[in-house]
């Protein structure tokens, strides 16, 4: 576009029109290709995707499964989170409705995201997840908040947590306190 | 690089205004980085993690300086963006005209103790600082900065302590020797540090 010059000589009305038809769809193009290294908010930070279930896990009705379990390090008074993925390889649905853990009294299950550029974060009362369903909990996702930890959570430290769900099952989890992310 | 557009014709307004806006859109598209917001204005002393007064330009000029807003409340979302902080550092190689500040806009809570803790959860080095302030003059920099906050979620949990968070602009940005913000991306996502690293690399050399 840079080197182009526009030559207009007694036009017509007509042509002055065309003209400007021209240079709309020239900067509409200008828009949509120029600037396409600007960041891309319209995907959704929080994966959920569907997985087949492994056939080897399957055969109980209930079979909801905790991978890869890390919980952000911090001290004692501040804040941390949670992070799993949920794996639903049974034949009922269930929903993750409460999240106990030894470090604070206050863990709640929340949800980030973004709304026009500002950051914003949600309770959830629950989290449903259906048969063959995996639900990942992850940084700028779902997410289990631990308010204010009564302990410090080093690096390499282990902390228990209950996971309760709407069915009245319970899944123990010991979560490993480190950043894979670092 | 735009070479002038000859048009003869005078009275054509609506077409000097949409070529103007083409000339516009182009160079905002270019390399060269139009200046955001020219920080010069005005002068902000706020406080470092180890209670240091830091006056913000003044003190970093002459240095690029590349900016995160968080709060130390937040647990999923600024963490990303102090580590993105931290992968830029790293990923240019620690380099020692580059500074790092996280800056609170939530200076109530946020005091130069508390980032102080933050500072050590994060194991940064010294080019990287948290600031925080008196909140008037705290608010008035986010204003400048264009960085919006809401409180959300203020309760009592379960153990009876009050708790609220924040709804915030997600931003890091690149201030350069001058004093004059160029470059604003989002802030916390993950395709975000090399974009800034890219940019820095090329505006170093
Ligand atoms: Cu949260």
């Amino acid at each position: 576009m840079n080197n182009q010059t526009f030559f207009i000589s007694s036009a017509s009305v007509r042509t002055k029109i065309h003209l400007l038809f021209m240079l709309c769809i020239s900067i509409i193009l200008t828009l949509i290709v120029g600037c396409n290294n600007k960041v891309d908010y319209s995907k959704s930070v929080f994966e959920k995707q569907d997985t087949l279930a492994d056939l080897s896990m399957a055969g109980k009705e209930w079979n909801i499964h905790v991978d890869g379990a890390w919980a952000r390090p911090t001290k004692a008074g501040m804040m941390s989170a949670a992070y799993f993925k949920l794996q639903n390889y049974g034949y009922v649905p269930d929903s993750l409705i409460r999240v106990s853990s030894d470090a604070s009294k206050d863990v709640q299950i929340h949800l980030s995201y973004i709304n026009d550029g500002i950051m914003m974060m949600e309770e959830q009362q629950f989290v449903s997840i259906q048969p063959n369903e995996q639900i990942s909990f992850a940084p700028g996702g779902y997410h289990i908040m631990i308010i204010q930890p009564t302990i410090d959570m080093n690096e390499g430290d282990s902390i228990s947590f209950l996971l309760y769900f709407n069915s009245g099952m319970i899944i123990e989890e010991d979560i490993h306190v480190g950043n894979p992310e670092l | 690089m735009n070479t002038p557009i000859k048009i003869p014709i005078k009275s054509s307004v609506i077409l000097w205004l949409v070529l103007l806006s083409l000339v516009f859109t182009q160079s905002a598209c270019m390399d060269d980085y139009k200046v955001i917001e020219d920080m010069n204005d005005t002068s902000f002393e706020l406080l470092n993690q180890d209670s240091i007064k830091v006056r913000f330009p003044e003190d970093f000029r002459g240095q690029y300086v590349v900016l995160g807003f968080v709060y130390t409340n937040c647990p999923d979302i600024c963490p990303l963006i102090t580590q993105n902080l931290i992968k830029i550092q790293k990923d240019l190689g620690y380099p020692d005209n580059v500074q790092f500040l996280g800056i609170s806009f939530d200076p109530k809570r946020d005091t130069p103790d508390v980032l102080h803790r933050y500072k050590e959860v994060f194991k940064v080095n010294e080019n990287v600082n948290f600031l925080t302030g008196e909140p008037i003059i705290v608010q008035n920099f986010m204003d400048s900065v264009r960085v919006r906050t809401q409180e959300s979620m203020r309760k009592i949990t379960e153990s009876g302590k009050e708790i609220y968070f924040l709804n915030h602009s997600d931003k890091i940005m690149v201030m350069n020797t001058k004093g004059e913000i160029i470059i604003e991306y989002g802030g916390s996502m993950p395709s975000i540090p090399s974009l800034i690293v890219q940019d820095l690399q090329s505006l170093i050399q």
